[in-house]
């Protein structure tokens, strides 16, 4: 191909990389306004928004690349690392198990893993302190909560001295369950059990409980019960090979010594560089060998999580297929831990999480007005992928981009948009 | 009102609140405007906690726009009092101050660097068992960062940590805080010696400053920064260019930022920058703790009117306030406006050390040349920027300058295209 048929092609496919599905598509003004404005500056590399109602698909827009130095385009069917976005996904296969009875809410994590029965509290995470032996058992109310008084390491909001001794120990890179959970058991938590919202590596240690419950690996329980039933056949732990070309690259704003690369002919003018995703280049992001994080460790597509999504929208099935029953499903949209009040949330998340509360698996966002009436659902990864679900109107949304640490969680206003189209009808 | 009115009606309100916190403004709003509408939006996202803006025009500051905080236990916006370090953008103060030695005859830019460093200071005993520092590389190497020196990652990376070139020592507001000067130099001195490309070579952005300083010293015979003072400051009347604010100038502080960088799940929009970690809890920024290391590179402090003066000097022909001539035309001529690197050093000199960033530049002996895109080699502007985001410009054939002051660590935000693109058509 000549260079000036290149530079055409080129052309050609930049025009053409922001995709809407047109049959069916709801109109939905400003829903893209701001994704297109932060691709469009450079800001991100790409996005995904999708929304579904009763379980169709009623908005699809992507634009972007998989790799911005290569013309390769993101569609609905690219491969994020969803990180945190996997701890709803591990939730609802606790739920599973404590609908069949193989769990309960107040079943104290000391009866699976022994290594939790005697828990000292270093409080607010501070070493230097006296420690305390914990008032109470650990959980699966707790961990689903993140009200058990377990961290995450800083980069992760995590809390005090505690933290940098989980980023000391690598605490988010051990290579297996078994020693992950022999390794938190034996670091003071940071707050008493059920006394304080603490953002955490409780789900991962979910994750574990599910295994030594269910007898399965964690991938293969959450295959077999949530995406196999659901057809999410691009969502697991690892990216199989043939599935590479679609997984997403990770980026990060450009600095003095990571300077954004040059940008193609029609693309944008970059503004971000590829960086290692939790110091994990790509080369080796989604390689199988890993532990497998209830926290943060799953890969999936928008399509994917939408129809996860969607699911839980509409009460717990999509499409004949029942994940949970409709009465347990409202545990994911129930505050737990009703004593903590709207502080707690607000502590950890800071003022931008004010009106907020968590329920079970999910975080909620409340309406401003102070009645203390649900507005929706939601949660978000580390790599900037966030969702959210209006119960009441049945609708899940997504909004999918790339850069870590997450810089842009847009969902608040693409969700506005959607409200307004809705009220408009 | 619906819910979602009701939220937008928010909305609304916070963004009132947000442009509240603009200072007032010199300049009309439609001079204005087009400038903050490349600063406001990254303003706006928190990814800095404020900036001022002043452009200078015929030796007359043309507009001046202040916004967002100073520092966290502040609600006003920087004034041109503040003091912000501005690291590497001292780098042309220190090659006026070379410049000055050049016009007296005391320094000539062929001279070679291994005179000054025979067995000197910086010098380790491999250095002297390898014959001392590489010959061959000049001041004027020095100046235009071909002396072999090693790239070194500067500062923070977004992501927190030290990416591109991990060889050699590296230059950071952590290791002015805590290191030690004569290390430091020593290190620069090894890479003098040790690196595998020989002086003039290559353009490579380093720390030839740092060795340009100790020249200064050795020269003057005076610690850099009383030379500086003599040399630079004192003749521009530069009363709050230091590398120590005396206690009753630490008020006029802006803090000292850089990213925050924990991840949040929930919707909405986040304080993304921090105090900067490296500096002891309720300190500003540096300079506050006396520094036996005056690091020319990383440790000096100033404010919008001392630069201002810097600035003028170009619409002025470089003569000074009172009337004397601060540096005679062919002087100041060679050190700013003229293309040191030219052709040889191959294409695009400046994109190996800057990425894209170095496109279509070239460098004199003291800053950055943005050349024409008519491929005539005529310089469009000269800027230079510096490690916590400050950056200034001269338009030669306009005579208009401006000059950008924020304080965040890393230098993220390269914006001087977009600025000087909105200067040239006012």
């Amino acid at each position: 191909m000549n260079k000036a048929i290149r530079r055409l092609s080129l052309i050609l496919l930049a025009i053409s990389s922001v995709s809407a599905n047109g049959a069916g598509s709801k109109e939905i003004p400003g829903i893209n306004q701001i994704p297109k404005r932060l691709y469009g500056a450079g800001m991100i590399p790409n996005y995904v928004i999708m929304v579904s109602q009763n379980g169709e698909t009623i908005f699809s827009e992507a634009a972007g690349y998989v790799d911005i130095t290569a013309v390769r385009e993101v569609d609905e069917n690219s491969i994020y690392a969803i990180a945190s976005m996997t701890k709803p996904i591990v939730s609802t296969a606790v739920l599973q198990l404590i609908e069949r009875g193989q769990l309960g809410l107040e079943t104290k994590l000391k009866d699976i893993f022994p290594q939790f029965a005697f828990m000292m509290v270093a409080p607010g995470g501070d070493m230097s302190a006296a420690f305390e032996p914990a008032k109470t058992d650990i959980t699966i109310r707790h961990l689903l909560t993140h009200t058990a008084g377990f961290t995450y390491p800083p980069a992760v909001l995590g809390v005090g001295d505690v933290a940098e001794l989980y980023d000391e120990l690598g605490m988010m890179a051990l290579p297996t369950l078994d020693e992950f959970i022999e390794t938190i058991s034996q670091v003071p938590l940071v707050a008493h059990p059920g006394e304080s919202f603490n953002y955490s590596m409780g789900v991962d240690i979910l994750g574990a409980v599910i295994e030594k419950v269910s007898g399965q690996k964690l991938s293969q329980f959450i295959r077999e019960n949530i995406t196999g039933p659901l057809e999410m056949k691009d969502t697991d732990f690892w990216v199989p090979e043939e599935k590479r070309n679609r997984l997403v690259h990770v980026y990060a704003p450009e600095d003095i010594n990571n300077a954004a690369p040059s940008s193609l002919s029609g693309q944008p003018s970059w503004k971000i560089s590829e960086t290692p995703y939790f110091g994990i280049p790509f080369e080796y992001l989604g390689r199988p060998g890993r532990r497998e994080s209830g926290g943060g460790g799953l890969f999936s597509s928008a399509s994917d999580y939408l129809r996860y999504a969607s699911a839980i929208a509409l009460g717990g099935e999509l499409g004949g297929v029942r994940i949970l029953s409709a009465e347990t499903v409202k545990l994911h949209f129930t505050n737990l831990m009703p004593d903590l009040g709207l502080e707690a949330f607000e502590a950890a998340f800071g003022p931008s999480a004010q009106f907020m509360q968590f329920a079970g698996g999910f975080g909620i966002k409340l309406e401003a007005d102070g009645s203390g009436a649900s507005d929706y659902a939601f949660w978000g990864g580390a790599a900037n992928t966030f969702f959210w679900i209006d119960r009441e109107k049945q609708i899940a949304g997504l909004f999918f981009s790339h850069i870590s640490p997450p810089r842009y969680n847009v969902i608040e206003d693409i969700e506005q948009a959607v409200d307004l189209a809705f009220e408009r009808k | 009102m619906t819910s979602a009115l009701k939220r937008f009606a928010g909305r609304y309100l916070c963004l009132t609140l947000l442009l509240l916190t603009a200072g007032p403004a010199l300049g009309s709003e439609g001079e204005l405007q087009p400038f903050r509408n490349v600063l406001d939006p990254i303003l706006e996202s928190t990814f800095i906690p404020g900036y001022l803006l002043t452009t200078i025009e015929d030796d007359n500051v043309s507009a001046e726009a202040f916004a967002g905080v100073i520092r966290d236990d502040s609600s006003s916006p920087p004034s041109k009092d503040s003091l912000f370090a501005i690291t590497w953008m001292a780098e042309p103060l220190v090659s006026l101050a070379v410049a000055r030695l050049v016009q007296q005859e005391r320094l000539s830019l062929d001279e070679e660097v291994s005179r000054f460093f025979p067995i000197g200071p910086v010098a380790l005993d491999r250095h002297s068992e390898a014959g001392g520092l590489r010959s061959g590389s000049t001041v004027r190497d020095l100046l235009r960062h071909t002396a072999g020196i090693q790239a070194k990652a500067q500062g923070r990376s977004y992501n927190g940590t030290r990416q591109g070139s991990t060889s050699g020592v590296d230059i950071s507001i952590e290791r002015l805080i805590s290191g030690n000067g004569q290390i430091f130099l020593a290190g620069v001195a090894e890479d003098l010696v040790t690196n595998s490309f020989g002086p003039s070579d290559r353009f490579l952005y380093s720390h030839s400053y740092e060795v340009l300083g100790r020249i200064i010293e050795l020269r003057t015979e005076m610690p850099l920064d009383r030379a500086l003072k003599e040399l630079v400051f004192d003749p521009l009347d530069m009363r709050d260019t230091v590398f120590d604010v005396p206690s009753e100038k630490q008020n006029r502080l802006a803090q000292l930022y850089t990213n925050r960088i924990p991840t949040y799940p929930v919707p909405g929009q986040f304080r993304l920058i921090q105090p900067h970690p490296a500096l002891p809890a309720e300190q500003k920024n540096i300079g506050v703790e006396r520094n036996s290391w005056k690091s020319p590179t990383l440790g000096l402090l100033s404010s919008a009117r001392d630069l201002e003066k810097f600035l003028s000097l170009f619409l002025k022909d470089f003569a000074t306030s009172g009337g004397g001539q601060f540096l005679e035309k062919e002087i100041w001529t060679q050190f700013f406006l003229t293309d040191q690197l030219g052709d040889s050093f191959g294409p695009d000199p400046l994109v190996g050390s800057f990425g894209r960033h170095g496109e279509n530049l070239s460098f004199s002996l003291a800053s950055a040349i943005k050349l024409k895109d008519d491929g005539s080699k005529e310089i469009d502007y000269i800027f230079w920027w510096g490690l916590a985001n400050t950056l200034f410009w001269y338009i030669p054939d306009q005579k208009r300058g401006g000059i950008v002051l924020t304080q965040h660590e890393p230098a993220q935000y390269n914006l001087v295209e977009e600025l000087v693109s909105v200067a040239r058509d006012l």
